[in-house]
């Protein structure tokens, strides 16, 4: 199986970028062709996975420029915000695409209109899960949100909280194999 | 349960639909501890044949013989096939004689199993005992009405198939026929125009052709690879079959450029081969790509299904139940076909396809548009929907089931004729 798993980062402390960084390691280790999509190419990949990531420009991935997008039988979008490589969910034919939501960070009062603006940017953003066949959730207040707030049908909706909440390296991992069941 | 199937043609030789549905059959009996073997038999080759050999796993008997007198008569009955026929039998001592297309063996194979009083059972997969053409197709395309008695079809569309065209044909072949059981179809729409033209309806069952998909192989040659590694870069048909009039060609022909109007990027995969006229023009045809694959092997068909985007099934015939369309439901590629003959009974408006009227390109051109025009998230749920309904519909252990209670009501019905 081809997988595409596309994501802002990889790199930070972020729940986002580790789980997208386990499920990697997990349909590698399945002997799935698995390539890591990112539009971010500041920070480092850790080395066992630096060999699956590509950075690359929405332009790639719509149009058909990349081979191993264009032919995948999976893709797993992570959300934790807006950001380019998104919008690529919307013109895809075939497969499975899934929509991982990460909780959005709330500014803080004091933020500034910038920080709000793209609070909202993101929160915009989420109407993109109507594009997934299934969307997963870190947690049911989540689910419930993105059932209730933003129309997406319950039944395509599932919850598949994080290692620990914690979110330590490695502790996800075991999360990914449950994607499969969906 | 020992199974005799006659075929006029067996994989892989040749295979067409009604080759490819006899081949399954075969191969999921065997698979089911059932004793089936073939008996491929040909009044009209170019060389004679007389071989034992065993395609994936299942034995068939090859014999061929050459065309001696072209006359219609021998096209009804040919004392050759009727003789090896009699000794299959007696050596292979089935419960049931299975037919297929036998056009090419003459009716033969059905007096023989009379006179040693099998039980027989008749899979159509055309209109063979109604129409000398096996189609019910004039040369002015116009169709035959079944119910219509013509003493000497002189109008036929010729180019395809013709024999035993003879004076009261039809009565002929219900006279060859009448010691078959029953008769197996996979439309409605075939019964009904058999039963229009006189034949009881209680002879018939319907049971839809099974698919085998583990005998889809990864393609060997280099153009079936490239149209899968080129998946996604265009917006590809695909037509599969017969380049002929009576599949629709004309009308496919006629659609190009309005499609080349209105979807971009568009590419036509032709895979098949026959009249050299339609060929010319689909290789001369600018500025739409259209990819000429000449014939592909049916186990590498799978890697096209999948990779198109849409199947077109354009036949202008009464076409019986297209095998492409149920393999192109499998691997997840809606069909467009023809609202004639059993191809509506394939296909779900809107959810696994689309059905046009027969003939009219602009109809045909209209709902491609109409299917690129969905949203990428529709054509991929519509993808996933076809092959679960495939999965459903066409399952092969169905099919088998249904053989199997077939061949034991034939079983029956003999028993009951020779006690009565």
């Amino acid at each position: 199986m081809k997988v595409s798993l596309v994501s802002r980062d990889i790199s930070s402390r972020a729940v986002s970028a580790l789980v997208a960084l386990d499920q990697a390691r997990f349909f590698r280790r399945r002997g799935d062709v698995v390539r890591v999509y990112l539009a971010d190419p500041t920070g480092t990949a850790p080395e066992d996975v630096a060999e699956l990531v590509t950075v690359v420009r929405l332009a790639d991935l719509i149009s058909g420029r990349d081979a191993h997008f264009r032919l995948s039988d999976l893709f797993v979008y992570h959300y934790c915000g807006h950001y380019s490589l998104l919008e690529s969910i919307r013109g895809i034919e075939r497969g499975l695409v899934i929509f991982c939501h990460h909780p959005l960070a709330l500014p803080p009062p004091s933020a500034d209109d910038t920080v709000r603006e793209a609070y909202a940017r993101d929160l915009e953003g989420l109407g993109l899960m109507h594009y997934a066949d299934l969307c997963i959730a870190d947690s049911t207040g989540e689910r419930d949100q993105l059932t209730q707030q933003y129309g997406y049908a319950a039944d395509r909706t599932y919850v598949l909280p994080p290692a620990g909440g914690q979110a330590e390296v490695g502790q996800t991992e075991a999360r990914a194999a449950d994607l499969l069941r969906y | 349960m020992r199974v005799l199937m006659i075929s006029n043609y067996f994989p892989p030789n040749y295979a067409g639909g009604a080759e490819l549905s006899a081949f399954n059959a075969c191969y999921g009996l065997r698979n089911r501890g059932e004793d089936c073997a073939v008996l491929s038999i040909n009044g009209r080759l170019p060389e004679e044949v007389d071989q034992q050999r065993v395609y994936r796993g299942v034995p068939v008997q090859e014999v061929g013989y050459r065309l001696r007198c072209p006359r219609a008569a021998w096209q009804v009955f040919d004392p050759r096939v009727y003789r090896r026929v009699l000794y299959e039998i007696r050596r292979f001592r089935p419960d049931v004689v299975h037919v297929h297309n036998v056009s090419g063996t003459s009716l033969a194979p059905f007096l023989a199993c009379r006179r040693l009083a099998v039980p027989v059972v008749l899979t159509l997969h055309d209109y063979w005992l109604l129409c000398p053409n096996n189609m019910l197709y004039r040369a002015d395309g116009t169709l035959c009405e079944p119910a219509a008695r013509s003493g000497w079809c002189g109008r036929c569309f010729r180019r395809y198939d013709f024999w035993g065209n003879v004076p009261g044909r039809r009565r002929v072949f219900s006279w060859a026929v009448r010691g078959v059981s029953l008769f197996v179809s996979p439309s409605q729409a075939l019964i009904d125009l058999h039963v229009a033209a006189g034949y009881a309806r209680r002879r018939f069952r319907l049971l839809r052709n099974g698919i085998l998909p583990e005998h889809f192989e990864q393609p060997s040659t280099d153009r079936v690879r490239e149209v899968a590694q080129d998946r996604g870069l265009y917006k590809s048909l695909l037509f599969a079959g017969a380049i002929v009039e009576s599949k629709g060609m004309a009308t496919l022909i006629q659609a190009l450029p309005l499609l080349e109007r209105y979807v971009d990027r568009l590419c036509l995969l032709v895979a098949g081969w026959g009249d050299q006229q339609f060929v010319s023009v689909l290789q001369t045809h600018t500025p739409s790509p259209v990819r000429m694959l000449g014939k592909v092997p049916f186990y590498e068909m799978g890697t096209l299904y999948s990779a198109a985007d849409l199947t077109l099934v354009p036949s202008v015939w009464y076409d019986n139940s297209p095998t492409v369309i149920y393999e192109s439901l499998l691997g997840g590629t809606p069909v467009l076909g023809s609202a004639i003959g059993g191809i509506p009974e394939l296909i779900r408006e809107r959810e696994t396809g689309y059905l046009v009227p027969p003939g009219d390109p602009v109809a045909l051109a209209e709902a491609v548009i109409d299917h690129f025009a969905r949203s990428p998230l529709e054509r991929r749920r519509m993808r996933r929907r076809c092959t679960q309904y495939a999965r459903e519909q066409f399952d092969i252990d169905v099919h088998l089931g249904g053989l199997l209670s077939v061949y034991r009501e034939a079983s029956g019905k003999q028993l009951a004729q020779e006690e009565g």
